[in-house]
Parts: C-alpha cells; structure tokens; sequence
C-alpha cells in the first residue's frame, strides 16, 4: 500500500512540475523542489530550483537565490570527505548568496581539512568580520592561523581550547620549553602525551595514550592518529610487537601517512636483519618469501637472501649434502657475483656429477676473479690454467670433447711450457680424431723437451698408426736411447719389424733384415721366431737354436712362451722341443683347458699339421681333468663348437672331420647325461637344417640334462645359445656412429678380409679383429 | 660434439689438507710447517702408516705458497664476512601535519553541521 502511495504522489509531483514548468509557474516550481529538499533529494531539488532561477523575475530572485544557497549547503554537508566537491557546493552557495556566516566558515574548515590553512584563515576573517562570537570559531581561526604561522590571542579562548593550541604551538614551532608541563591536562590527556613525546624523544607514553583510546567516542580519524603514535611510544621503549599491533591498528583506521608504511616495512626488515644478527639463515629466507613484493627489491633484502644462502650452502656442504649446497648457492648466484661463491657453486654441481654446470661455473669463477694483483680474487697465471683444466675434466666427464679441448687450449694461453697440459691436449685431439693436430701438439713438446719420453711414445704410435714405419722406427729408436728397458717401444719397434720383414719377398733379404733388426732389439723374442722360420725355409743357419734362444728370451712370460710354442711348430723337426715346452706349460699353475683350445685353433687356421690339433685338444681335456674345477663335457663341448666356428668355415669339411672324429663318442661314453650330445644336436639341426623351432627343442632338452647333472658351464652355453638363436636379425644399414672405431680401422686394413695366419698380424690387429668378430656376432 | 666416454677420475678431490693438519686456512707457511713436523710425530711411518701417508699428501699439496694457491683453488670456500647489517631507524618522531590534523579532527567531532540547516519558506 505505502508503495503505490509513494508512486501516486510521484506521478502527482512529476505532472505538477510539469504543469508548472509549461506555464512558468514559478511558486509551484519553488514549492515542489523546497519539498523535495525537505525529503532529502538534494539533486532533483537543484535542479528545480535551477529552472526556477532561469525565468526568476527581479523580485523573485532573492527567494530563488535563497533557496539555491540552503540547497549547496546541504549538498556540501552531504558530500562528506569529497572535500573538492564540496568547495564547489560552497562556493556556489557563496556566490548566490555571500553573507551567510555558515558558508564562509564551512568553507573555512573544508580548507583547513585539505590542508589550505592560508585560504583557511581569509574566510575565518570573513566569518570573525560579521560574527565575532560564532561557534567554535575562535578554535580554529587561531589553529589555523597558528599553522600559518601567524600572531594569535588566545585571550578568546575556552581556558580548554587555550591549552589545546598552546600545546599544538608548541608541538608545530619545535618548542622545547618545559611550558607544557605547566599546562594543566586538558580534558583530552594525549595532548599532555604527545606534547611529552614532542619534548622529549625517550618519552613513551603508552598508557595514557591508551587511556585516551579506552575513553572511546573518538572519530576514526583521531583513533587512526592516535593508534599510531601509541605504536610510535611502544616503539621508543622497544616493545616491537606493540607497535606493530599498534600500527597495524592506526591503518585499518584509515591512517595512511607515509611514516607509517615506512615503519611498518621497517618492521619487517627488522625481523630478516634480526635473524641473519643471530646467524638464523633458514628464518631469513623465510621471513624474505613473506616480504611484500615491493620489499624485495631492497638492496639489503637482496644482500641478505644472497648471503643467507650461501651460508646455507656451506653449512650443507660441511655435511656432505651438496645437492642443497648446490641449490642454495645456484639461488645465491643470482646475486652474489663473487669469484669465491662460483668456487664452491663449481665443486658443488661437480660432487653431485652436474659436469657442465660445474665447467660453467669454473669458467664464471675465471670471469669474476679480479685482474689486480692486489686483490683477493686475483688469480695467477698457474691458477687460471688450472681452473681452465679443470673445466675441461668436467666436460670431458660429460663427453663433450671439442669444449673439453677449448678449455685446454685457454689453459696453455696462461701455462705455455706445461708439457703435462700439452700431453694432455693431445689425448684430447686423439680421442676427437684429430691426429694431425695431435702430432702438430707432439712436435712443438719435443721442441720444448726433446727427450720427452711420452711425447715421443704418442708420436712414434700415431705414426705407426698413420703407417710411417721408417719415422716410428726412428722416433722408437730415440725412446730406446733414453729409456732402453721400455718395453712399449721394444714391443713395438718389435711389431714394426715382423710386419717390415713380411713385406720382403726375398727370403734371403727377409733373413739379413731381421738380423740387422735383432741388433736393434736383442733377444726379441718376436724377431727370433721370425728369424727361426725364415732360417728354417733357407735351410740356413740354425732354426731350432733360434727357437731355443726365443724360448730362453721369453722366460717366464706365459704369452711369449706360448707364442713360442705355436711358432715352433712352423718349423720342421721341432716336435721334441715343442713337446718339451708343453710339458713346462702343464705345469703352469692354473693353466685354463682353453689355452689349448686356442692352440688348436691356432693350429687349423695355420693349416699345420692336424695331429697337433688333436693332440692339444686332449691335452684341453686332460687339463680340465687336472684342474678339477673345470668340466669335461664344456671342454668337449668347446671342442665341437670351435670346430664349428665362423673362423673355421673355409677349413675343408673332411680336415673337420677328421679331428672332430673320436669326440663325439668320448662325449657319448664318458659324458652321455651332461646335455652336450642334445646341445650338438640343436646346433646342427639350426645350422644345418634352418629349423629352429626343433633347434629351441633341443637345447631346452640339453638345459634340462645339464642342470640335473649338474653341468652350470653347459647350462650357461645353452642360454647363450638359445639367446643367439631367437634373437630377430638386425636388418638395414648400421649408424656409423655404432661402429667402434678399431673395427672400421680392421676393415678399412683389410678389406678382403685379414689373413689367416695370425702371425702375420701384429698384436693390435689382433686385438682389433678379435672386437671386429665380436661386432658381427653381437649384431649378426 | 660428443664422444667415446672418458672415465677419468676427477683430479684434486683429496681431503681438506687444512683439517688434516688441524689448520686454520689463514695458516702461515711457518704454521703449515710446524703443524706438519709435530703431526709426523705423533704418527709415524713405521707405526702409523696410513694416517702419516695422509699427513704427508696434506703437507705436500701446502709447502709452498705455489702449490697452496693452486690447491686452495679445489677447496670449500667460507663464507665471506657478514656484511655490516644495518640497524633500522624507525621514525619515531612527532610529525606536525598530525598534531594539526589531531586538532582540527577533535574539534570537527564537536561540530555539527546540520544543525546550520535553515528552514527556507517560499
């Protein structure tokens, strides 16, 4: 009901303003916007009253101005802290209608509020001219003149009022009189407080501060003031938490002077400064993460996080925890750019295997250190290149060669007669496939310190490598003049000359050349034996007294002697001495059955005399049977399976069978339930046949024979086996990347293949054709 | 460019000799000396091999002011001096635009502005 009431008498008041308005009806205009005043409707009265004042005739104005004044006073009144807004409403009422004593003063006290005390004062003057005794003027007009600094009576004053302002004179002039003590309290005690607190810089006048506050009725603005400098004397007596809460107060109270924000950050600040005084490192940081964004950029702030971790990081690293130790001081680095923090960063990041952080690190140690001799970062020339070293072991540990070799070279810049730097540049170089420089690296050590006896090894071994046998000979012969028992060069001065010697056709030029060579290398046990068989095939001089020489050479080296054996067997008429040094070779301690397995081999692939073959195979099986710890039916089986390797495949079928003969059946005699006789078979059905499926038959049968006869080797074998025989063929084209490098050296050596006879390879080759076959067999 | 792997023993990762030889890292060589001399001993070779081997490897990567620079390079460093930590100056004093705002803000609670309202009649 109330509603439509309201509606109605809208609608009644709309058509009557409208009415009026047509007919110019200026009382009922007037009426209608005093009544909208009267309810409160500031604005639609305004403008009322402003179409009244259009067509106002000469009497009538003054009723209209009137009327307009009484509308911007209240709309000024009602403007509230819009304290620009409200200047305009009061000049407007001024303007209309000047010698009303409200609005000046109303004006007067806006000006003070925006801190326009000189303004202020003008309109004070105003109100005093024609009201002398206008409420509450006297106050402020001499508050406000007090700020402008200008002579005030306080004659006129409420005895009240009086100490207030002489209080405030006293604070705003920087008086420093004992005249406020005299002032009696006045009703508002934090006047005496303050006034306390302007005086002296100890006071701290808590209590009566809060007493003011505890009286309440106070405005939020005068809370606001007070809360703060009650912060402010708990403050002065130390009290960090009072203060805080205090200030924290004064700004929920709308108290927003620059002063306290600055104490409130200090606060904060306080607390990391605090905790970093009493070496709390780990609260420092915590306290930093809860700063205010803007206080993070402090410097201090930024100093002390810096320094706060990387006390973290040294105390982790003291205790062995270098995973913390490298986080905290990665975060300190971000501001700390001492040579020292790079330091630690770099050993950090190395013991926690981060290989190229820690060589960045070295090298942003070497950026940071200082170039004054002076200074405590300085480094020497010896200290840099060690640091560049060191950068360059880092990234060799994470394979990366061509920086580990930049860092070297940056070493030598500072380091330029270190041969063990330059030696190590060069196996640098060597092992990025860089052998020309690597020999370029040699000669300028040699020029240095030609009597190097490494450098001269590396360069007489790239030489041979690159097949510049007549300069290795040389440079071989130079390692032998300074260090004659060094055996990497007799071995392979040795080398040289049997593959030398096998170049040569001519076997007399053959037997002169190795007698020139044995000269150089005495007692060779390799030159011997090749002298033997080259004597041996001219019929000249004494072969077996060469071999016997070679024998005497080798003395208790077992490879040598072995190598004897084997060689001897080239020779005619040496089956007594052979058989003697067999009989010095069983009695090798430990001696494995495979040496004579390899023996036989050995003597296949030479194309010697087969009865040799058999004779070390038995020889294999009696030597399991005299180690004990060595099965006979593997031994048999090692038999028949080197028979039957790739290395034999060109061996004629009949010479096979004429040695496998007789092993078969000792395996079917001496060994039936070991599994092998199940293993041969699945060996041949796979190859011979193709059939794998039977194949995988098979050697599962031969597993389960052998594990129940307790055969481990056997069982090994035919897991290998099985293995080999179900693994898909690798089809396509290999990355070259996968090939190791000896292999494609062999191959790139020997294309047609290497030769059969082994004693036409030198060791490396050996060794390089033994890595070549296992290549195939793996991806084959 | 990466290649074949190296497996070599990063070099320099030995004890601190300075704790072997129960030093400060500010040690004089004279200090490095005497430290050393009374170590061996209190461990000799022929009763204390292991530990005087120890002794012997910390002496040598310090004996000379050459050598220590070099392996001072591969050591912890302590941290550097804490730096001079500011103390904080609160502004604790009385600023005159509040007293002035205190003033004028307690007598403005006594006013009251509405009570200038006038009763205006057409």
């Amino acid at each position: 009901m109330a509603k439509n009431k309201l509606k109605f008498q809208h609608a009644k008041m709309v058509s009557a303003v409208a009415k009026a308005k047509s007919q110019k009806d200026l009382p009922s205009l007037l009426n209608e916007s005093l009544k909208l005043l009267q309810a409160g409707n500031l604005n639609l009265a305004l403008n009322l009253a402003l179409e009244a004042f259009a067509f106002a005739e000469k009497d009538t104005q003054e009723k209209v101005e009137e009327l307009l004044a009484e509308i911007y006073f209240r709309l000024a009144v009602a403007s509230a802290t819009d304290f620009s807004l409200r200047i305009t409403h009061l000049k407007e009422a001024i303007s209309l209608s000047p010698t009303q004593t409200r609005l000046h003063f109303f004006l007067a006290v806006t000006l003070c509020q925006i801190g326009n005390f000189a303004e202020a004062v003008l309109e004070f003057d105003k109100v005093a001219t024609k009201e002398p005794n206008y409420s509450n003027l006297q106050y402020l007009h001499t508050l406000a003149k007090l700020v402008c600094n200008q002579k005030v009576d306080f004659s006129n004053l409420t005895s009240e009022e009086a100490s207030t302002l002489k209080i405030v004179e006293n604070i705003i002039s920087d008086k420093t009189n004992n005249i406020l003590i005299d002032i009696q309290p006045t009703k508002h005690e934090f006047w005496q407080a303050l006034a306390q607190m302007q005086q002296d810089m100890m006071a701290s006048p808590v209590l009566a501060l809060q007493k003011s506050l505890d009286k309440g009725g106070n405005k939020k603005s005068v809370i606001g003031i007070l809360e703060y400098y009650k912060g402010v004397a708990a403050m002065r007596q130390g009290e960090k938490g009072a203060a805080q809460s205090a200030w924290q107060k004064a700004k929920s109270f709308g108290f927003a002077q620059n002063h306290l924000s600055t104490n409130l950050d200090y606060l904060l600040t306080e607390q990391i400064v605090d905790a970093a005084k009493e070496e709390k490192w780990q609260q420092v940081i915590t306290a930093i993460g809860n700063l205010p964004s803007k206080l993070k950029t402090l410097d201090i702030v930024k100093e002390l996080t810096a320094f706060a971790e990387y006390y973290i990081g040294h105390s982790a690293a003291s205790e062995g925890n270098w995973k913390r130790a490298a986080e905290a001081w990665r975060r300190s680095n971000e501001q700390d750019k001492s040579c020292r923090l790079s330091q630690n960063l770099a050993l950090a990041e190395e013991a926690i295997e981060n290989w190229e952080n820690a060589a960045e690190a070295w090298r942003e140690m070497l950026k940071r250190r200082s170039r004054k001799e002076t200074s405590d970062n300085y480094l020497n020339d010896s200290q840099v290149a060690a640091i560049w070293k060191r950068a360059a072991e880092c990234y060799e540990k994470e394979e990366d060669t061509e920086e580990a070799l930049t860092c070297l070279k940056n070493a030598l810049k500072y380091a330029e007669n270190d041969i063990d730097l330059r030696l190590e540049i060069v196996e640098t170089l060597m092992a990025n496939d860089q052998e020309k420089a690597a020999q370029n690296e040699l000669n300028r050590i040699l020029a240095i310190d030609p009597k190097n006896v490494t450098a001269l090894e590396s360069l007489a071994g790239l030489l041979t490598v690159s097949e510049k046998t007549d300069e290795a000979i040389e440079i071989w012969r130079k390692v032998l003049a300074l260090d004659p028992d060094n055996k990497i060069a007799r071995e392979s001065l040795s080398s040289i000359y049997v593959e030398k010697s096998e170049e040569i056709t001519d076997k007399k030029k053959r037997f002169s050349f190795l007698e020139k060579a044995l000269k150089d290398l005495p007692n060779d046990v390799g030159l011997l034996l090749k002298l033997a068989i080259t004597a041996d095939t001219l019929k000249k001089g004494n072969p077996l007294g060469l071999l016997k020489q070679a024998y005497q050479s080798a003395g208790k080296d077992f490879k040598m002697v072995s190598l004897v054996l084997h060689e001897s067997l080239h020779v005619k008429d040496t089956n007594e001495f052979v058989e003697e040094i067999m009989l010095v070779i069983t009695q090798q301690a430990n001696l494995p059955a495979e040496f004579w397995i390899v023996q036989a081999k050995m003597v296949v692939l030479c194309e010697l005399n087969v009865s040799w073959t058999r004779k070390f195979f038995d020889q294999a099986i009696d030597q399991a049977e005299k180690n004990k710890k060595e099965s006979k039916a593997k031994v048999l089986l090692n038999i028949f399976l080197t028979l039957h390797s790739r290395e034999f495949q060109d061996v004629k079928e009949e010479v096979i069978e004429k040695i496998e003969e007789g092993y078969i059946d000792r395996i079917k005699k001496e060994c039936p339930q070991s599994g092998v006789l199940e293993f041969i078979e699945a060996h041949r059905v796979f190859h011979n046949r193709k059939d794998i499926k039977s194949a995988k038959t098979l050697i599962k049968e031969a597993r389960r024979k052998a594990q129940l006869a307790n055969e481990k080797e056997v069982v090994e074998e035919t897991h290998e086996f099985e293995n080999f025989i179900s693994r898909p063929k690798r089809r396509g084209l290999f990355d070259m990347d996968d090939i190791p490098l000896s292999v494609i050296r062999i191959m790139e050596k020997y294309p047609n293949g290497p030769p059969k006879d082994p004693r036409k390879l030198s060791a490396q080759d050996r060794e390089d054709i033994e890595k070549l076959m296992e290549f195939f067999q793996e991806n084959f | 460019m990466k290649k074949g792997s190296k497996n070599k023993p990063i070099v320099n990762k030995p004890k601190d000799p300075y704790k072997t030889l129960e030093l400060d890292r500010k040690a004089s060589q004279e200090q490095i000396k005497r430290a050393y001399f009374q170590l061996v001993r209190q461990y000799p070779p022929e009763t204390e091999a292991e530990k005087f081997q120890e002794i012997r490897a910390a002496y040598e990567q310090l004996r000379t002011p050459e050598k220590r620079a070099l392996a001072d390079l591969f050591l912890l460093q302590p941290p550097p001096e804490k730096p001079d930590l500011p103390s904080i100056n609160y502004d604790l004093s009385i600023h005159k635009e509040d007293i002035i705002k205190l003033a004028l803000e307690v007598k403005l609670a006594e006013i009251s502005f509405q009570k200038d309202f006038q009763n205006i009649k057409i």
